[in-house]
């Protein structure tokens, strides 16, 4: 990752298979494609609107972002209540635990900040390092 | 999710964009106020069609100043870049930035060019428009 660089690889890639379900990192959101549908989304965005209405435009199962800090009116975290009504288990982690704009810390770093109501139903829980948490819930390794 | 010219500066708009995936060929040159976090691959954007100055949001800093690191990135490569205060502006919306951001940081190029931290969004495009030559009637 050097800033310096003329040629920076937005990342999309399958990072693990967790039971049925692929774990796609995605630096951008605006990359998400229709081959993702029902697959778990790692993203390097921000939580924002903008941030969902990408995400909802493919029937995904669950997306992570980073929570850019929440900042004014939630804003960080403002996609959640809106993939919520799109039926997509939705959270974020702290900007804190990882780099925003980078899905692999996204994934190998992050640490949960703010979920959806489907997330919790779906057994995530605030404080838990994200890729912890996939693992227990989807199955195919133990935490 | 907007991507709109709401005024130029010179013979150069002001773009209101929302996220910084939706630059194109045309907006090379372009004054653009972006929703965007200011993340290393929020430069990448910016650096397939460089604009004069790119406006993101800071994202509160974060992790190792993630949220302001296309700055640096942006400097080395001679295009301008600041970002406004995550508490200023709603991160995401392009409008908010331009109506109510409150700049946390400057590049060096953005500073050659007037924007200074402090400034509002309207003051720093202001001070841009201050180094054009005026607009071809």
């Amino acid at each position: 990752m050097n800033a310096g660089s003329p040629q920076f690889t937005m990342l999309r890639k399958v990072v693990e298979v967790v039971g049925s379900r692929s774990v796609v990192a995605v630096d951008t959101i605006a990359h998400v494609k229709p081959e993702d549908e029902g697959q778990i989304i790692m993203a390097g965005s921000h939580g924002g609107i903008s941030s969902g209405e990408y995400a909802g435009r493919v029937p995904i199962a669950v997306v992570f972002f980073n929570d850019a800090g929440i900042g004014k009116d939630e804003a960080g975290i403002a996609s959640l209540p809106y993939l919520e009504k799109r039926g997509i288990i939705a959270g974020t982690v702290s900007h804190d635990s990882a780099l925003i704009g980078n899905a692999l810390e996204t994934w190998n770093y992050g640490v949960i900040s703010a979920l959806n109501s489907l997330a919790i139903e779906a057994g995530f829980s605030i404080g838990e390092p994200v890729m912890m948490a996939v693992r227990r819930i989807y199955g195919g390794h133990q935490s | 999710m907007r991507n709109e010219t709401i005024t130029h500066i010179g013979a150069r708009p002001v773009i209101l964009m929302d996220s910084i995936s939706l630059i194109g060929p045309g907006d090379k040159g372009a004054v653009i106020v972006c929703g965007s976090h200011g993340g290393l691959i929020s430069g990448a954007f910016a650096t397939l069609h460089p604009p004069h100055l790119v406006i993101f949001n800071d994202a509160g800093g974060g992790k190792s100043g993630a949220g302001r690191a296309a700055i640096a990135m942006l400097d080395a490569k001679g295009i301008a870049c600041a970002t406004v205060s995550h508490n200023s502006a709603r991160i995401g919306d392009a409008e908010d930035a331009w109506t109510n951001g409150i700049l946390s940081a400057a590049g060096i190029c953005a500073q050659g060019l007037g924007v200074m931290q402090g400034q509002s969004v309207k003051d720093a495009v202001r001070a841009v428009g201050a180094h054009e030559p005026p607009a071809q009637p």
